[in-house]
């Protein structure tokens, strides 16, 4: 799998290769939204191939059309991109399954992708919040470890967060 | 022609000064191995968990030991505290002091929250929080003042003063305070 963007002759491509072999041709621009990209690109130039050992080709690829996507969405127009990009991010978040979720935000948390980390996290807690403790545990399949009695303690404690 | 020089990896990020033996993915390979809630590193569960409404952490202490573990160790970093106030900022809590047919003092908070990323749709909590186990010992003033979410109330008459902290449900009652018994604390 390899991606490729429509180049113009203004726009200076990065060479990006995940760890499975993968590479990637990208707009500087849109790879540049990653920290550590970009923190790459300042350093050493933009010349050679950008190897990144952690992160796979599915998901390094993920990320890119992500930003990709916050990149064409800022140039377009001035007015409503904020709207564009967050109807863009639900979308985005809404279908993907906990196995890619989590890899996702590995890479996007290895790659410096802060604004994309956020809405990755974001996505998780909203998985927690408002539920109960059953229901923690049926959402992200866990069972409990804990002996019986140490359960009961710790709600007693705190027993209005449990009403 | 393009020089294709590989570079050096980037460096590891940085390990957190907690440690929790959750399942970890080792660093080969680890997108062949279904990922779970437990493998996400401490960095990435600090920022989900300070995302969280106190009550979701106190509950997520009870889904298994180490999550447990974790919180316990989150909610006494100052660190975290501060990155969680920061994140509450955008659902902040109005105080409503009421009395109902009896008399009696009624306490809450009404939070309006937007879970859902939209304005179409706002939720409201009301929680109650009980200080009657105070206010029958002490006779205690109004409402003094309030700093990044710990009230303060002075206790009439007496040289007490009372922390609160309403999101934890926990109080600290402060004898000899520098303040004098006669002093009220006003809203600064």
């Amino acid at each position: 799998m390899s991606s490729s963007s429509t180049t113009t002759t203004t726009t200076r491509l990065l060479m990006l290769k995940a760890s499975d072999g993968v590479t990637f041709e990208v707009e500087e621009a849109v790879a540049t939204k990653l920290g550590a990209i970009n923190n790459m690109v300042e350093e050493e130039g933009s010349e050679d191939l950008i190897c990144l050992p952690n992160v796979n080709g599915k998901f390094l690829g993920m990320v890119l059309e992500w930003c990709k996507k916050h990149a064409n969405n800022n140039t377009n127009s001035d007015k409503g991109n904020d709207e564009v990009n967050k109807w863009w991010d639900k979308e985005f978040v809404m279908d993907l399954d906990q196995n890619t979720l989590y890899h996702l935000l590995m890479a996007a948390d290895y790659l410096s992708g802060t604004e994309l980390v956020d809405l990755l996290t974001e996505k998780v807690a909203s998985m927690i919040r408002g539920k109960k403790v059953e229901e923690i545990r049926e959402t992200f399949k866990i069972k409990s470890d804990f002996l019986p009695g140490q359960e009961e303690e710790i709600r007693k404690k705190n027993s209005w967060a449990f009403e | 022609m393009r020089a294709h020089r590989s570079r050096s990896p980037l460096s590891a990020p940085p390990t957190l000064p907690w440690n929790h033996p959750r399942q970890r993915l080792s660093q080969k390979k680890y997108w062949l191995v279904a990922a779970t809630i437990n493998s996400l590193p401490d960095q990435l569960w600090v920022e989900i968990m300070s995302r969280l409404p106190v009550k979701s952490l106190l509950r997520c202490k009870c889904v298994q030991k180490p999550w447990c573990r974790l919180i316990d160790t989150l909610i006494h970093d100052r660190t975290f505290v501060t990155k969680h106030l920061n994140s509450s900022i955008d659902r902040p809590s109005l105080y409503i002091r009421s009395y109902d047919v009896s008399r009696r003092v009624r306490n809450s908070f009404v939070t309006i929250c937007n879970e859902n990323g939209d304005n179409a749709h706002l939720d409201t909590v009301i929680e109650d929080f009980d200080l009657s186990p105070f206010r029958q010992q002490y006779h205690m003033s109004f409402l003094g003042s309030h700093c990044n979410g710990i009230m303060c109330i002075s206790v009439l008459r007496q040289n007490i003063v009372l922390l609160c902290n309403p999101a934890l449900r926990e109080f600290k009652l402060i004898t000899g305070s520098c303040l004098g018994p006669r002093r009220r604390i006003d809203q600064t």
